[in-house]
């Protein structure tokens, strides 16, 4: 069965980024991008992809809130924090969230995604 | 062989001597007061003692009527109508006719025959001692008693001029610890202040950075993937990319520099 991956993040640029790297190590996955959090969100049932790559600096709805309305719905697909820089208050927060698998810096090394890819399976 | 007159006088040097010593160790002017109680009436013929004495605004006034003295402290000189004359002139002065002066009650309950008033002005450099006596047919006043009067005015006045001193120090004492009273929360505000600013400061670095690293990491990623593969469509897709993510970069850079200046003249202003 096809993986869905749905990519998150306000900066197009980096959806497309992350689209062209995953479509090179796994180019069965079907890719869901958006860059507006509201949709994605909607999209979440939907969908129900099997990862989710979120970004945090958002605005309106911020990686934060976006994590905070996926609990709030009991929607528990898994999530990669994806952000161009972290803190150690970040990491301690994002702990907070069970579906959030791994907390990642911007970019994401091409050799590192296989392995990042394989908590779908 | 001592005659009467020599005796007098040693006997009075001795009550003087016994004065002085109890002046000397007088610390407030109650004990003043209570010295000149005990002692003057061993030294002078008087119904009234009276010395004022004025040093900047402390006005001390010394009454002894027999037996009885008091000190009172003012801000005012509040001279007698006697003492301004004394003031003015700076002879001694000696009144026989009391009734052209309006004086304090405690003049006029002294019933005696003969009354005088004696008077002195000494006066030294800033300092100035008026001294008065009142006597009468039952307590003459002698001429021969100046010189023990003179004695105890030095004596008094150096005392008076010791607790004004004192008194003086206290006050500033006062005012110096008020003002590092006011010091210290001064120092404790402005600290305050800066531990606000640093911690703003602190924090508008932390968002400059997030800022800046948003369109470096896109710049990254893109070259990265240039790595990979280089064919001509990936480049013809990743450049135009590159040049908007090097823009926006700058944009971000121009966009905390131009905070930066802002904030760095609104310190020196």
């Amino acid at each position: 069965m096809t993986k869905k991956v749905m990519l998150v993040d306000d900066v197009p640029i980096s959806n497309f980024i992350m689209k062209k790297m995953i479509h090179k190590v796994a180019p069965d996955c079907q890719i869901l991008d958006f860059t507006l959090p509201e949709q994605a969100i909607k999209s979440i049932e939907e969908n129900n992809p099997d990862l989710i790559f979120l970004d945090l600096n958002m605005p309106v709805i911020d990686g934060w809130k976006f994590l905070y309305l996926m609990n709030e719905n009991n929607l528990e697909n898994k999530v990669y924090i994806l952000t161009s820089s972290t803190s150690e208050l970040d990491l301690q927060q994002s702990k907070q969230y069970k579906n959030v698998v791994g907390f990642l810096v911007k970019p994401v090394n091409i050799s590192n995604l296989p392995d990042l890819l394989k908590v779908m399976e | 062989m001592i005659n009467g007159s020599d005796q007098i006088f040693r006997i009075t040097y001795e009550a003087f001597s016994k004065f002085s010593n109890n002046l000397n160790r007088c610390r407030t002017f109650e004990e003043i007061a209570e010295c000149f109680t005990v002692n003057l009436k061993y030294l002078l013929n008087y119904h009234i003692f009276r010395a004022t004495y004025c040093r900047n605004d402390i006005n001390v006034h010394l009454v002894s009527i027999t037996g009885k003295t008091t000190v009172t402290i003012d801000k005012q000189p509040g001279y007698l109508e006697y003492e301004k004359e004394l003031l003015n002139e700076m002879v001694p002065k000696r009144w026989s006719d009391l009734s052209s002066f309006q004086l304090p009650g405690y003049f006029y309950s002294i019933t005696d025959e003969q009354p005088e008033l004696w008077g002195w002005n000494f006066a030294n450099e800033d300092r100035k001692i008026l001294i008065s006596v009142l006597s009468g047919a039952r307590k003459r006043f002698n001429q021969k008693d100046i010189t023990f009067l003179k004695l105890v005015s030095d004596n008094l006045e150096t005392k008076l001029l010791e607790l004004c001193l004192i008194k003086e120090l206290d006050e500033k004492n006062n005012i110096i610890t008020a003002i590092n009273r006011d010091q210290q929360k001064v120092i404790e505000e402005r600290t305050r202040e800066i531990a606000i600013k640093n911690k703003t400061l602190l924090e508008i670095s932390v968002l400059n950075a997030h800022n800046v690293r948003e369109p470096l990491s896109r710049i990254l990623g893109l070259v990265n993937m240039l790595d990979d593969e280089e064919t001509d469509e990936l480049i013809k897709e990743v450049i135009p990319l590159l040049k908007t993510s090097a823009n926006d970069l700058d944009l971000a850079l121009q966009d905390v520099i131009n905070h930066a200046t802002k904030d760095l003249s609104k310190l020196k202003a």
